[in-house]
This record gives structure tokens, C-alpha cells and sequence, in this order.
């Protein structure tokens, strides 16, 4: 067979054209690839894969310790309500490692002025990669108490009966849908102020361990309204995943002495208005050109 | 996608009055202009408005007033819908390092709407066709400022789009990379039938690659149209004499003809009521001979003037690059 060189050109496009959900979509895989590293070199991988990882760890070992040790340690493994507070430094470590990755890169990589150059509007690009990083941020505050309800309930130490087992299930894709959003909202608030990676990075980090010491430390000791602890987000979410089981242990930073409805409220609260701030900041921003 | 008769003829950009403001900053005051289809050029010196226009046409800034139509829609209303036919190359060179040409091109291939199968493969055939399918696979990073512009580039037509709007396309290129952009923007625009719109402040760029122009200064359009009109509607007589060139010019005027003296030489035009102004009756000629004889001054040169875009751009009352400002 003999083998022939097409040199078909560049041509006009005739195909069908997909709409403004098709360019939302499209973003959103984009930035669960990109959060993740996914086609990208090796270093770039690291950093979620890392949190990741820490965020799975303990499901992990107290999966272990239920199956090999079974009942002997049943009343002394770790509740389902108490994971959120045990994995939260992998919360806010993703957190930093995932929205300045793709908000404050698009600002300085350039590529903010050519996605608004597309049928993305400024709300929609929010939108997209606020549900991009939602979906990527539910790998660390679903998945692993979802891995620890399985786990538990092979070894034994999970829910009584089935109904049980999928009200936890229900429970435990509730508060970590809520968490996600709640971690997505502020992180990419933080993200849309610095035009620099890291700087965003450190400043969610610094925002999260600020806002967990600052009120906790205003109240201790003093006459201070303890509805100010409601200031601290990763605190109000950790509660709030614990009375979400109904599991509630005793909470140093006193947060226990609150009720749970403005708990979650307040969890509900934090998504919305880092939401509605990054998309408020996103209409006046300037573009770069 | 097959257009029309009358919308292939019809104004890709059309703009009446639009103005717009930054704070208490003027930038476009009344831009009014009828953009047709082919290679345009947008002229203008540095801060004139250009890129702003740009924006408004893309619907990413809202206009404080006026009327603006681009590809027969208001982009304030259609934006998506119209930024999706339209391929955008902006001025700065910042692309993610890390992200490779043909991922960059298909991602936004994708964005403007193509699927994703079609996306992959036009990807490809646009950096081909910008010269860049060895190094499709390279990362951004790696690549030279000239090699940038050409991806920015493919990114503007791997979706096949009506209108490409190319910002200062040959900002940071050197001579040979500048020439070769500017014949592939020319080719791309002739060969392929985008209707392009050149944004730059350098006269010759415009003046080898676009058919018509646009000159902006001081926020509003100071001339607009063919470039090869243009050229014809100033054409007339450069006479340099070797001293009083005044005296010489009021000879003239006196035999009726029009005469305007600058840079030191004479510009003879043709009549206002001339119907083709390229042609002058023959007298010219003995009239300017009789005029110089009559001054007793000696005649450095006589030559039929040859109108470049400088010369309309200073007409136009613009600033060209590396001018006054």
C-alpha cells in the first residue's frame, strides 16, 4: 500500500456549537484537573496529593484499628462527628493548595482576560470555578468519612441496621457538601485579593488559624459574648458536623455552649458570603489586557 | 459557518457615539465607525483608546453611551453569544508557563464552544497553520515571545471564528518575528475570509498588513475607511523650492490653485470639484514652472506626492508612535 501526505489545511468549521453550559462545564473539568495536578509535571501534583492524603490518613488508621482490634476499642474510636475537627488541618492545608492554584493564577497567568474573551461572563467564571473547586474540595470532606463509615461498618463498629447506615450516610454528604462549600466560599475569597500563588496560599492558611485563635482567645477569661466564637470557621464547622451526628465531645474553645441551628447557619453563612464577596470583587476587577 | 450575502457585506463592527469613562478619566468620547469585513487596522498612540474599544466590543466593559453592533448584535445584551464567534489575542504576553500550546488553544477552542473532539483537532490545524505543530506539545514556558504571539494567536482562530480581534499582535517581537507574524495575520485574514481588526500604534504594520483603517486620538475616530481611498483623497504635487516658498505659493494660488506649504515644500492639491483628484490637467506643471520663474527661486524637486498613512495620521491630527505626545 502505498502511503499518501493529506495536507488538509486549516478549514472552516462547520460542526454543531455548544452554548454558555457547554463553556461552564468545560471549566470546571478544567479546574479539577488543574486543582489536582492532572496533565500537569509532577510538582504540581504534590501539594493536593499530599493533603489529600493527610485528609484519609486517619480514616485510614481507625478503619485499621476496628477491623483488627474489633470490639475492644468499639466506645473509643473516633466519632463520626469528631473526624471533621481531626482532619481540619488537612481541610485548610487543600484549601490553600487548591483556590489560589486556579483564582489567583488566572489573574497573573493572563488567563482571566481570555476566558472573559469567551462567552464566560464574570458571573459565570466565578460560578464554574467555584464549583470546580467545591467538587474537588468534597474529595477531602466527604471522602474520608465516607471511607470511615464503610470501614466501620465492615469491621463491625458502623450504623445499627440499614436505615442507620444510610441516615449516617445522608448525614455525613450533608455536613460534607456544607464544609466544602463553606472551605471553597472562603478560600477563594482569600485567593481574589493577592496576585501572588503563594502569598494566596499562606494567606488562607493564616486566615484559617487566625480566625480559629482570635476568638477563642477573646472569650477565655473574660466577659466577652461567646457568640463571637461563631467567628472562627473551621471551629463552627467541626461543630457543626458533630451535632449534625449528634455527637457532641467537649470543645475547648467553647463552641459547645452554642446551639446548633446558628451552627449550621453560620457554616451556611461563610459559603454564601465568600461566594458573594469573590463574585462581588470580580465585577469591579480590572483585567489585565 | 456560511453567512449571507448581505450579512458578509454587512459591518462587522458598527459604532455610533460610544463613549466611555474610568472614574473622572475620559478614554473614548465618541467613537463613530462603520467596521467592514476584511483586515482592519486600528490606529491610534499609545493610551488613545484602543484596547478599551476592544473591550466594549467584546462586551467585557459595559459603554456609558452610544450605539454598538458587533456582528449585527449588542454586545452589552449578547455578549456570550458574540464573544463566542470572536477570537481575542490580547497585548500582554503572560500564558500559563506550566500548560502546553496544544492543551492552552484546545481548552479555549472548548470555552468558545466547539466539542471536544473537534476541539483537539482544530487545536492542532491552528498551530500548524501558525507554524507551531512540531512544538504544539511544548510548554508555554519554554517558548520565545514570538512563539507566544503565534499560540495567542491560534487560540483567536482554532474556533473558526467571524471577527479576530488582535491587540498590538507584534508587541515584543524583533524585525524577522514581527514580518512573519504580520504576513501570517495578512494570509490569515485573505486566504481563510476572518474578518480581522489589528490593533496597533505603528503606522507601517497597519500600512503593510490591512486594507482599511481606523485612526483613533483623543477618545473619538479621526478617520476611517479603505486605506487605498484614503491614500487617493490626498494625492497631489510636492514642489520644494530652494528659498521663498511663500512667494512661490501665492503665485500659485493666485493661478486658482490650492496650496498648502508644510515642512518647508509645497503641496499643490487638486481642485475640490475635481471629480478623480488623481489627475491633474497638464497646466499644473507650466503653472508651477511660471510660478518658481516669477519668484527667481531655484526648484529642488517636483514630484507627484505619494500619500502614506503617516501623512493621514497626522492629517487625522494623531500622534504617531515615538511623536509628541
Amino acid at each position: 500500500m502505498t502511503s499518501q501526505i493529506h495536507d488538509l489545511g486549516y478549514r472552516a468549521y462547520t460542526g454543531e456549537r455548544q452554548g454558555v453550559g457547554w463553556a461552564v462545564r468545560s471549566l470546571v473539568v478544567h479546574t479539577i484537573r488543574r486543582s489536582l495536578g492532572l496533565k500537569r509535571s509532577a510538582r504540581h501534583k504534590l501539594a493536593p496529593m499530599a493533603t489529600i492524603a493527610i485528609a484519609y490518613l486517619p480514616a485510614l488508621f481507625m478503619t485499621a484499628l476496628a477491623i483488627f482490634l474489633g470490639g475492644e476499642i468499639a466506645n473509643d474510636l473516633v466519632g463520626y462527628g469528631d473526624y471533621f475537627g481531626l482532619s481540619g488541618l488537612a481541610l485548610f492545608l487543600f484549601a490553600a493548595a487548591v483556590s489560589p492554584g486556579v483564582i489567583t493564577t488566572d489573574r497573573t497567568n493572563g488567563m482571566l482576560a481570555l476566558y472573559l474573551a469567551s462567552p464566560l461572563t464574570r458571573t459565570t467564571y466565578v460560578l464554574a470555578r467555584a464549583l470546580g473547586i467545591w467538587i474537588v474540595m468534597l474529595i477531602v470532606c466527604v471522602g474520608p468519612i465516607l471511607f470511615l463509615i464503610l470501614g466501620y461498618t465492615f469491621a463491625g463498629a458502623g450504623p445499627d441496621g440499614v436505615l442507620g447506615f444510610f441516615e449516617v450516610i445522608g448525614q455525613a454528604v450533608f455536613i460534607g457538601a456544607l464544609t466544602a462549600a463553606a472551605y471553597t466560599g472562603l478560600g477563594m475569597f482569600v485567593s481574589s485579593i493577592p496576585r501572588r500563588w503563594a502569598i494566596a496560599s499562606v494567606s488562607i492558611v493564616a486566615f484559617f488559624l487566625i480566625t480559629s485563635i482570635v476568638p477563642a482567645g477573646l472569650v477565655d477569661g473574660s466577659a466577652v459574648n461567646r457568640w463571637i466564637l461563631l467567628a472562627a470557621p473551621s471551629q463552627v464547622l467541626s461543630e457543626a458536623a458533630e451535632r449534625v451526628f449528634d455527637d457532641p465531645v467537649f470543645d475547648f474553645v467553647g463552641l459547645d455552649s452554642l446551639p446548633g441551628g446558628p451552627l449550621i447557619a453560620m457554616s451556611v453563612a461563610y459559603a454564601i458570603a465568600g461566594l458573594v464577596i469573590t463574585w462581588w470583587r470580580y465585577q469591579v476587577l480590572a483585567v489585565e489586557r | 459557518m456560511a453567512m449571507p450575502d448581505s450579512a458578509a457585506r454587512s459591518p462587522v463592527i458598527r459604532a455610533g457615539g460610544v463613549a466611555k469613562s474610568y472614574g473622572d478619566h475620559v478614554v473614548l468620547r465618541d467613537i463613530s465607525v462603520d467596521i467592514s469585513p476584511g483586515l482592519t487596522g486600528l490606529l491610534g498612540a499609545n493610551g488613545a483608546g484602543k484596547t478599551t474599544l476592544l473591550s466594549l466590543v467584546l462586551g467585557v466593559d459595559q459603554r456609558d453611551g452610544g450605539q454598538l453592533e458587533v456582528l449585527g448584535q449588542d454586545p452589552t445584551i449578547a455578549g456570550p453569544e458574540i464573544r463566542a464567534r470572536i477570537g481575542y489575542s490580547p497585548e500582554h504576553h503572560h500564558l500559563p508557563a506550566d500548560v502546553q500550546a496544544a492543551d492552552l488553544v484546545r481548552h479555549l477552542a472548548q470555552l468558545h464552544g466547539l466539542p471536544a473532539a473537534a476541539s483537539n483537532e482544530r487545536a492542532s490545524d491552528a498551530l500548524w497553520l501558525v507554524g507551531l505543530g512540531e512544538e504544539r506539545f511544548r510548554p508555554i514556558g519554554t517558548m520565545s515571545t514570538g512563539q507566544r504571539q503565534r499560540v495567542k494567536l491560534a487560540a483567536a482562530i482554532a474556533h473558526d471564528p467571524l471577527l479576530v480581534l488582535l491587540d498590538e499582535p507584534t508587541d515584543g517581537l524583533d524585525p524577522v518575528q514581527r514580518d512573519a507574524m504580520l504576513a501570517l495575520i495578512r494570509r490569515i485574514g485573505t486566504d481563510y475570509g476572518i474578518s480581522m481588526v489589528m490593533s496597533s500604534h505603528l503606522l507601517e504594520e497597519v500600512e503593510r498588513t490591512c486594507d482599511h483603517v481606523v485612526i483613533i486620538a483623543d477618545g473619538s475616530v479621526r478617520l476611517a475607511g479603505e486605506l487605498a481611498e484614503l491614500r487617493q483623497g490626498g494625492s497631489g504635487i510636492v514642489v520644494e523650492v530652494d528659498e521663498r516658498s511663500e512667494q512661490v505659493a501665492e503665485a500659485l494660488r493666485r493661478r486658482g490653485r490650492n496650496v498648502e506649504i508644510r515642512s518647508g515644500q509645497l503641496l499643490v492639491s487638486a481642485p475640490v470639484e475635481a471629480v478623480d483628484t488623481r489627475e491633474f490637467d497638464g497646466a499644473v506643471y507650466d503653472e508651477i514652472r511660471d510660478s518658481v520663474v516669477e519668484a527667481g527661486v531655484g526648484l529642488r524637486r517636483l514630484t507627484e506626492r505619494t500619500i502614506t498613512l503617516e501623512d493621514l495620521f497626522l492629517d487625522a491630527g494623531a500622534v504617531p508612535a515615538g511623536g509628541d505626545s
